[in-house]
């Protein structure tokens, strides 16, 4: 027992949301902050498609961490949380901005065509910077949003769903489309 | 195959935060927790809701029907003034005659 060695493991985000809650740690908030802050911005940039106005949503919804951390459920991941609150805080900014519902559910049952992820790979790394932001931007606001979260973080498919209230299978059908629509607005384009 | 195109997007949508960014927000922070919250604790709100408690209560308990601000006598007089007109124009049930008729007379 006397050689027992405790290994003292990194904090998970949950525990440092805890800490932060029950102890107002100010230094684990802002271990949260420094490691979410830039796949926030890129997440939201995917909405705005303007810096400034990304960074401005980012900061709100730190602020809301901040404000709210007595409803943070610690039985709950922090990740879904501080994703659905990024998502609700751009989808707040996108209420003041007619040009959201873009939604097309037309072809939600229909059967999914396969997808050559390594010819979309190839012709993502052909594309410029704001090609790609242009064409991500005519995606359907659901298939945006569901590929930006596939992108911007190592969540999974039921964490993803949990963000966007659909079930994992519908997310996966949600990015598989947003692949297939890439797929063809950048193929067609080069 | 699905990380190679993950990571292929994340490099072409990699968007840098600005260099104020960090600035920028912490001023905000530390507005946000310098302005005084009003009703953040239970003793604001226990302290506001006893507050509107007692006005209502001395509000309803201090009202009186307003007696002076009409003329006693005044109404009085009229009420009688009434009765009095409405009597002459009502004939009593002993004198009346159901059986005759205004064109009896004529």
């Amino acid at each position: 027992m006397e050689n027992l060695q405790v290994i003292k493991t990194a904090p998970t985000d949950n525990e440092l949301m805890q800490m932060f809650a029950d102890q107002d740690d100010q230094a684990a908030f802002e271990r949260l902050y420094y490691k979410y802050k830039e796949a926030l911005i890129r997440f939201s940039y995917g909405y705005t498609f303007n810096q400034f106005k990304a960074e401005e949503i980012v900061h709100d919804t730190f602020l809301k961490v901040h404000r709210y951390k007595s409803k943070y459920d610690p039985q709950k991941s922090f990740r879904t949380w501080l994703w659905t609150i990024c998502k609700n805080t751009n989808l707040d900014a996108l209420d003041k901005n007619p040009k959201r519902h873009d939604e097309n559910f037309d072809d939600l049952e229909s059967e999914l065509e396969s997808v050559d992820e390594s010819a979309l790979d190839v012709l993502v790394k052909q594309s410029t910077k704001e090609h790609i932001a242009e064409v991500i931007k005519t995606l359907p606001l659901s298939q945006r949003e569901a590929l930006l979260l596939w992108m911007n973080d190592d969540l999974n498919f039921d964490e993803m769903g949990s963000i966007l209230q659909k079930s994992p299978q519908a997310v996966k059908n949600l990015v598989h489309r947003a692949k297939i629509g890439l797929k063809a607005k950048l193929g067609g384009s080069l | 195959m699905s990380n190679k195109l993950k990571q292929s997007l994340v490099e072409k949508m990699d968007i840098k935060s600005s260099a104020d960014f960090d600035t920028r927000f912490f001023e905000k922070l530390a507005k946000e927790q310098k302005r005084p919250r009003a009703f953040a604790s239970w003793l604001t709100w226990a302290i506001s809701g006893c507050a509107t408690a007692s006005v209502l209560f001395i509000a309803i308990n201090s009202y009186k029907v307003p007696t002076a601000t009409f003329n006693h006598k005044e109404y009085v007089d009229t009420a009688l003034e009434i009765q009095s007109a409405m009597t002459d124009d009502i004939v009593s049930d002993e004198t009346s005659d159901l059986t005759s008729s205004s064109y009896d007379e004529i």
